[in-house]
């Protein structure tokens, strides 16, 4: 159950929210460290291509950020990374709600009350 | 970003934090004297223009004054030439301080617009929700 | 038993003009879902648009979750819509089979 594209791709789109959380909490915690690029994770593109082809499923990959450093070769920008954060911890929070309520349609279906 | 309005307020925040730090440098500087002849410490301009493919702002260039230092007598300073002047910035700090003040407002407005935006965004999220 | 009483045709009681709120106007003013009023035509629509009302926030949720849905809100209201569509038509799909059941029961 649940392997329609919409929950295989909500579910992808969790795990890559989730990991660029964790990103953005690395990100920070090295604002001062020298020479440390900010880790940037990417999965969207793929997202959006896999449920195009009808699969939904869709890995996140982490790449580091090229854009220009401080003089310590620092690159963390804390606003970048702040409204990052509140975009993602939302996309999240959307993301779950969604998957809740594909699994909520299967049990109204099925004749059961919704949890 | 799916929410539109804390991106736009990203650029924003963006741009007044290049001004703050463009302005914390001429300010740093406004007493570095050079000799006469040379190159003196010119004032730091961020321009900036409004997105056209994308909405918000964004930093087209920082550039540096046009203006000449001003030329100081002080022949008791090492950097004095013959006539006895010596060349500071032509950079005025009480200019420099009410821009800062502009400056920091308008980063304290762009983060009030993604507080606020956030709370709207939530809102929409708890829509259908019993 | 004063005065001759008029006839009445024979297919008088059924010529019975249809009471309005029976009636289906085929109007495009009033064909849209809210203004129709009607409570089996609202059923219908319910069942027939349930399959498009679900594609619809499917669609929406993926777009809002790849970062391509400019306001959040049109994802949560379709979502809404067709959650309490689906609602209606299994609430209705349980009566009818219960009715059905006390019907055959009272045959029995």
């Amino acid at each position: 159950m649940l392997e329609s594209v919409t929950a295989v791709a909500l579910s992808s789109a969790l795990d890559g929210l989730s990991l660029r959380q964790r990103a953005i909490a690395d990100n920070i915690a090295n604002i001062n460290t020298p020479g440390y690029h900010a880790k940037r994770v990417l999965f969207e593109d793929e997202l959006r291509e896999a449920v195009a082809r009808g699969t939904g499923a869709a890995e996140a990959i982490v790449e580091r950020s090229l854009e220009p450093t401080r003089l310590n070769g620092n690159n963390v920008n804390l606003d970048t990374e702040t409204l990052s954060n509140i975009d993602t911890v939302l996309r999240f929070q959307f993301a779950s709600q969604a998957f809740s309520g594909q699994a909520d349609s299967i049990r109204t279906a099925i004749g059961q009350a919704s949890a | 970003m799916t929410f539109d309005a804390i991106g736009i307020a990203g650029t924003g925040l963006n741009v007044h934090r290049k001004w703050l730090d463009a302005l914390s440098d001429n300010i740093a500087n406004i007493n570095t004297a050079t000799p006469a002849g040379e190159e003196a410490f010119r004032e730091r301009l961020v321009t900036v223009q409004a997105g056209t493919r994308s909405p918000g702002v964004y930093v087209a260039g920082v550039v540096e004054s046009e203006a000449e230092g001003r030329l100081v007598y002080d022949p008791e300073h090492p950097y004095a030439d013959e006539a006895g002047y010596v060349q500071y910035p032509n950079v005025d700090l009480g200019d420099q301080m009410s821009m800062l003040i502009l400056a920091q407002r308008g980063y304290e407005a762009n983060a009030a617009v993604v507080d606020r935006a956030k709370t709207a965004y939530e809102a929409a999220l708890q829509i259908g929700r019993g | 038993m004063s005065g001759p009483v008029e006839a009445i045709s024979p297919l008088g009681a059924w010529s019975l003009t249809p009471l309005s709120f029976e009636s289906r106007v085929p109007d495009a003013a009033v064909a849209d879902a809210a203004a129709s009023g009607t409570f089996s035509s609202t059923l219908t629509d319910a069942v027939e648009n349930l399959q498009e009302l679900q594609s619809t926030s499917n669609a929406l949720a993926v777009k809002a979750v790849t970062g391509d849905l400019q306001d959040i809100h049109q994802a949560t209201i379709a979502a809404t819509r067709a959650s309490l569509t689906l609602d209606l038509v299994v609430a209705v799909r349980d009566r009818s089979v219960a009715a059905f059941n006390e019907i055959m029961r009272m045959q029995a």
